[in-house]
C-alpha cells in the first residue's frame, strides 16, 4: 500500500508541477509550442491517475512498511525532478548558450526560406545572409526581434541579434544570429530583448549586415524560440 | 548548473508524455495485441518479425513510448514481434518519415534510413529470439507485486502508475546523463572527425550521447553543418533512436544484460556498415 500511495502522490506532484509550469508560461522555455497541449493532457492524466491510485492504495489494508535501499533510491530518483522543477524556474536559452563557431557551419531546413523580407525572422534572415548574393538582398527592409549578443572587444557600434530555433525541446536548440550596425550597441547588455528595424547593407569585408534605423528594447516574447 | 537543470527538465518534459502514453497503451491495449499475435498467421516467425518491424506505421511511438508494450509482449513470449517492434517503431512510423523528409528533402536518405532500421530490427529479432534465457525482466508490477486482482479496467490505474514509475526513475537517470553530456561535452569535436569511418563513428557516438527524440533528430542533423555527408548523417539517424544514453538505463530495467549488449552491438554494426556503404557509394 505504501508504494502505491507513494506512486499516487508522485503522480499528483508531477501532474501539478507540469500544470504549474504551463500556467506560469515557463514550460515554453523548455519545449516546442505544440508540446503545450500535449503537456496539458499529460498533467490531467497524471492527476486523474493520482486520484485513482491513491484511492486504490488507501482501500487496501495497511501492511507493515519496510524501508529498503532500493526504495530510498527509487524515491530519490522520482523526487529529484519534482524538487528541481519546483525550486528552479526554467529560463529561456540565452547568449551564454550561443556558439558562433557552430552556427557558422549550419544548414537550414525548408522553412528557412521566406520570400517576403518584411516577414522574415532571424532564422530566415540568417539563411539569406548565408546563401544569397549580398548585392541581391542589399536594401531589403529588416524587422526582427531577438536578444542581444555581444562579445568582449566587439566594436561599440556592432552587436548581434540572436534567436534559438527549437524543433522539439531545448536539447536540440540551435542558435542563429545576425550582425547589426547600431550606433549605441555598446550600451546594450547581453540577453536584452530588442526589436531591430533597418535595412540590409554590406559591411567593409563584403558580408551582409543589418544597418539598424532603430533598436528598441522590448519585453521577452511569450515564445522565446523559433519553431522550424 | 542552471543550463544542466534547464536541459534535464526539458528532456523529462519531452519524454514523459510519450512514456505515459506508452504505458497506458501497454496496460490497456496490450491484451488485445497479445490476442492478435496469438492468431495463426502471426505464430509464423517471419511474419511476426515483419509485423513487428512495420507495427510503428499504425502505432507511431518514439523510443520512450514503445518500450513498455515491447517489454510486455516479450514477457508474454512474443519475442520476434516484440524485438522487431522495439527496434523499428521509433523510426518506422509516419511522423519520423515526414520529419526526415522535411529536414533533408532527400528520398535517398529517407529510404536508406528506413531500410537500415528495418535491417537492424530484423537482425535483432532473429538473433535475440534464439537466446535460450529469458530476455525480458519482470517488473514488480508485472510479476504480481502488491496486486493480486485479475487484470481489468478496475486495476488499470494502479498498474499504469506502477509501471510508469518503475520506468520513470530510469528515464530520470538517462535524462540527467544526457543533460550532463550536452552541457559539458564539446559537439564540435565530433563534427571535426575526418575520414569516412571515423566521421560515421563520431556521429553515431554523438547521437548516443545527445539522446534526441527520433521524431525531430533529422532537423538536428540537418542543422549540424554542411560538411556532414550522407554516411555520417545516416549513422546518426539510424543508431541514435535505437541506442542512446537516455534509453540505456530503461533498457537495462526491462531486458536482461546479455540481451541489451547484443542489441547494442547488432544495431551499431548495422548502422555503421550501412552508413559506410552508403557513404562510399556516394563517393
Amino acid at each position: 500500500m505504501v508504494r502505491r500511495a507513494g506512486y499516487g502522490a508522485a503522480a499528483g506532484g508531477l501532474g501539478l508541477l507540469i500544470a504549474w509550469r504551463l500556467l506560469d508560461g515557463t514550460a515554453r522555455n523548455l519545449v516546442q509550442g505544440w508540446y503545450v497541449p500535449v503537456l496539458w493532457v499529460t498533467a490531467a492524466a497524471l492527476l486523474a491517475l493520482a486520484a485513482l491510485g491513491l484511492a486504490a492504495g488507501f482501500r487496501r489494508p495497511a501492511g507493515r512498511a519496510r524501508i529498503t535501499g532500493a526504495g530510498v533510491l527509487t524515491a530519490a530518483f522520482i523526487g529529484l525532478p519534482l524538487i528541481l522543477g519546483a525550486l528552479y524556474t526554467p529560463r529561456p536559452l540565452a547568449s551564454a548558450s550561443l556558439d558562433l563557431s557552430a552556427t557558422a557551419a549550419r544548414q537550414f531546413g525548408a522553412s528557412a526560406s521566406a520570400a517576403d523580407p518584411a516577414r522574415r525572422n532571424i532564422y530566415q534572415w540568417a539563411y539569406e545572409f548565408e546563401t544569397a548574393d549580398p548585392a541581391a538582398i542589399a536594401g531589403q527592409p529588416v524587422d526582427v526581434i531577438g536578444f542581444v549578443f555581444r562579445r568582449p572587444g566587439d566594436p561599440p557600434d556592432r552587436l548581434r541579434v540572436a534567436r534559438f530555433v527549437v524543433a522539439c525541446c531545448i536539447a536540440d536548440a540551435q542558435g542563429f544570429t545576425l550582425p547589426v550596425a547600431w550606433k549605441d550597441a555598446g550600451a546594450l547588455a547581453n540577453d536584452q530583448w530588442v526589436r531591430v528595424e533597418g535595412r540590409v547593407g554590406i559591411s567593409p569585408d563584403g558580408e551582409p549586415i543589418v544597418l539598424a534605423a532603430s533598436v528598441t528594447p522590448i519585453e521577452a516574447p511569450q515564445n522565446p524560440y523559433i519553431y522550424p | 548548473m542552471s543550463e544542466f537543470t534547464n536541459i534535464f527538465l526539458a528532456l523529462l518534459l519531452e519524454a514523459t508524455p510519450f512514456l505515459l502514453a506508452g504505458v497506458i497503451i501497454s496496460v490497456v491495449g496490450g491484451p488485445l495485441v497479445e490476442r492478435i499475435l496469438a492468431t495463426a498467421a502471426l505464430r509464423n516467425s517471419a511474419l511476426a518479425v515483419a509485423a513487428g518491424a512495420s507495427a510503428g506505421l499504425v502505432l507511431p511511438m518514439c523510443d520512450c513510448g514503445n518500450r513498455p508494450l515491447a517489454h510486455r509482449l516479450a514477457l508474454a513470449g512474443r519475442r520476434e514481434f516484440a524485438l522487431a517492434f522495439l527496434v523499428a517503431a521509433p523510426v518506422i512510423n509516419p511522423i519520423v518519415i515526414v520529419t526526415t523528409w522535411l529536414a533533408f528533402r532527400s528520398a535517398e536518405l529517407v529510404v536508406l534510413r528506413l531500410l537500415l532500421t528495418v535491417l537492424a530490427a530484423v537482425a535483432v529479432a532473429v538473433v535475440l529470439s534464439r537466446l535460450r534465457r529469458d530476455i525480458a525482466l519482470p517488473l514488480d508490477a508485472a510479476a504480481g507485486g502488491e496486486s493480486h486482482a485479475p487484470p481489468g479496467p478496475g486495476t488499470w490505474a494502479p498498474r499504469i502508475l506502477d509501471e510508469f514509475f518503475e520506468l520513470f526513475q530510469f528515464l530520470v537517470v538517462g535524462a540527467a546523463l544526457a543533460a550532463a553530456i550536452q552541457v559539458f561535452a564539446d559537439q564540435e569535436e565530433f563534427l571535426s572527425a575526418r575520414g569516412v569511418f571515423l566521421s560515421i563513428a563520431a556521429m553515431m557516438f554523438l547521437a548516443f550521447l545527445l539522446s534526441i527524440c527520433s521524431s525531430v533528430d533529422a532537423f538536428v542533423v540537418a542543422g549540424l553543418g554542411g560538411a556532414i555527408g550522407l554516411g555520417p548523417a545516416l549513422g546518426f539517424l539510424v543508431f541514435g533512436p535505437l541506442v542512446n544514453l537516455k534509453s540505456i538505463p530503461m533498457y537495462l530495467r526491462l531486458f536482461s544484460g546479455p540481451a541489451v549488449v547484443l542489441l547494442v552491438i547488432i544495431c551499431a554494426q548495422v548502422a555503421f556498415a550501412g552508413a559506410a556503404i552508403a557513404e562510399l557509394r556516394a563517393w
